[in-house]
């Protein structure tokens, strides 16, 4: 019970955060399962590109970088809970089948992005720049090592 | 007449075989002389080689992730059938530890084995040709430092006709040039060195480009993209036209192969991951080459 309410607090906190703007243009059909990955992947590009300029050594704003850095800590959550029906190879996703053959895995891969993430939105609210940069990176790091394994192209 | 006739038939029934036997022939295009007084420079040797990206392929993902172990063993599925990537590892009997020089320059060179064999295409010799000597030289250098691994290769299983490696002389003749590129300098950004990466060492046409039946990439639509080639998904257009990636700038270009971001902050996924693992250890120079190059294709739909 807990769990499905941590989970629903989860996605609520991503899609809250993400361009809803952005995602009511792009004509995917609401409700799916398939559909909510493709809304918490989006929240994931719009806090990078948030954040990127200020890990480039653009002005730091902490409200921004630690709004940013919670959406890739609630994304990294969210994850291990949005791969429930295995649907690789279908049309509109990209999902490998990796993902469900090594659920471990993935899921780990998962809470590294949401620890990171964390540790960014806890150095962001302090006003610690240096530290938000150096964990919202390591949270960026772990979108290829992701992508490399468990997305299809 | 009858001798008459069984003369002129078995002279031309030679003739033919000696036709046919000058189109199948595994012919060498280079010697030692062409290395001669070239001495290896490993350190140059391992760039290359992660530039070359031989582990994309000679690495067996199932068994380790390390980099420098070539042990072979990952299947490459294609129309022609599955090719079973060899271990290139420096063990003498399962790998290429007993290969001189030559016979690694050749290999790479003219798609030729050491025993006079023809090698597929799979293996991006087609690319792999228009490497420099001195960067053979020092990838084989290189090469010969990496661990041994005693796995043996498992033949592959290519369809009929396809598994007659005869077959490829022919196909050498129209579709393998065997032209050498100048590698430009590896401290200066310029279009010479752009080129050298792109199609001699990192050789993005052999996914990017489309191939004709025979297998062959067709050069009039180099790195428009592909609909879809192994495995799903299209391989996208990298030319610069507004269906590739003309609306990227270079400094676009080059933070995606340095960190694996598009403008859009999409992250690179599958086979390109593997590709930006290598791309984002080039020089600063190499990388904005490559850009440079890239911008500078001619644009196709």
């Amino acid at each position: 019970m807990i769990f499905k309410a941590l989970k629903t607090v989860a996605i609520i906190s991503v899609l809250s955060l993400s361009n809803l703007s952005a995602i009511a243009h792009d004509g995917v059909e609401m409700g799916s399962e398939m559909s909510a990955r493709h809304y918490v992947m989006k929240s994931v590009a719009s806090a990078a590109s948030v954040a990127v300029p200020m890990l480039k050594g653009g002005e730091f704003d902490k409200n921004a970088a630690t709004l940013a850095a919670a959406s890739m800590a609630a994304a990294g959550n969210a994850f291990p809970y949005l791969f429930t029906n295995e649907d690789a190879g279908s049309e509109g996703t990209k999902a490998s089948a990796n993902i469900w053959s090594d659920k471990a895995g993935f899921d780990s891969i998962s809470l590294q992005m949401a620890n990171a993430g964390h540790d960014a939105y806890v150095a962001a609210k302090a006003g610690d720049e240096e530290g938000f940069k150096a964990a919202f990176g390591q949270a960026m790091k772990t979108c290829r090592a992701c992508h490399s394994k468990y997305r299809e192209k | 007449m009858k001798k008459a006739f069984l003369h002129y038939l078995i002279s031309s029934c030679f003739l033919l075989a000696c036709c046919i036997t000058l189109i199948v022939w595994p012919w060498r295009s280079i010697s030692e002389k062409d290395f001669e007084g070239l001495k290896a420079n490993i350190e140059n040797g391992a760039y290359i080689y992660n530039a070359a990206g031989c582990h994309s392929c000679h690495l067996d993902e199932n068994k380790s992730e390390d980099p420098h172990l070539l042990a072979g063993g990952h299947i490459l599925k294609s129309d022609f059938g599955n090719f079973i990537v060899p271990n290139i590892s420096p063990h003498p009997i399962a790998g290429i530890g007993n290969w001189t020089r030559l016979e690694f320059a050749t290999a790479l060179v003219d798609g030729v084995s050491p025993k006079g064999q023809h090698y597929y295409p799979a293996f991006p010799y087609t690319s792999y040709a228009q490497m420099s000597k001195q960067d053979i030289v020092d990838l084989f250098a290189y090469i010969k430092t990496l661990p041994e691994i005693s796995t043996p290769t498992p033949s592959s299983d290519i369809k009929f006709p396809f598994n007659i490696r005869l077959g490829l002389g022919p196909w050498k003749l129209f579709f393998h040039s065997k032209q050498g590129r100048n590698s430009g300098l590896n401290n200066e950004i310029s279009l010479e060195r752009g080129a050298y990466i792109v199609e001699a060492l990192a050789h993005c046409g052999e996914c990017h480009t489309p191939r004709s039946v025979n297998g062959s990439l067709i050069h009039n639509k180099a790195y428009s993209g592909v609909n879809s080639a192994q495995g799903r998904g299209a391989i996208p257009n990298i030319t610069p036209h507004e269906n590739g990636i003309g609306s990227w700038s270079e400094e676009e270009i080059v933070e995606y192969l340095a960190s694996g971001f598009t403008p859009e902050f999409d992250s690179a996924g599958g086979n390109m991951a593997s590709v930006i693992e290598k791309t984002s250890k080039l020089t600063e120079e190499d990388i904005k080459s490559i850009a440079l190059y890239l911008k500078s294709l001619r644009p196709l739909p």
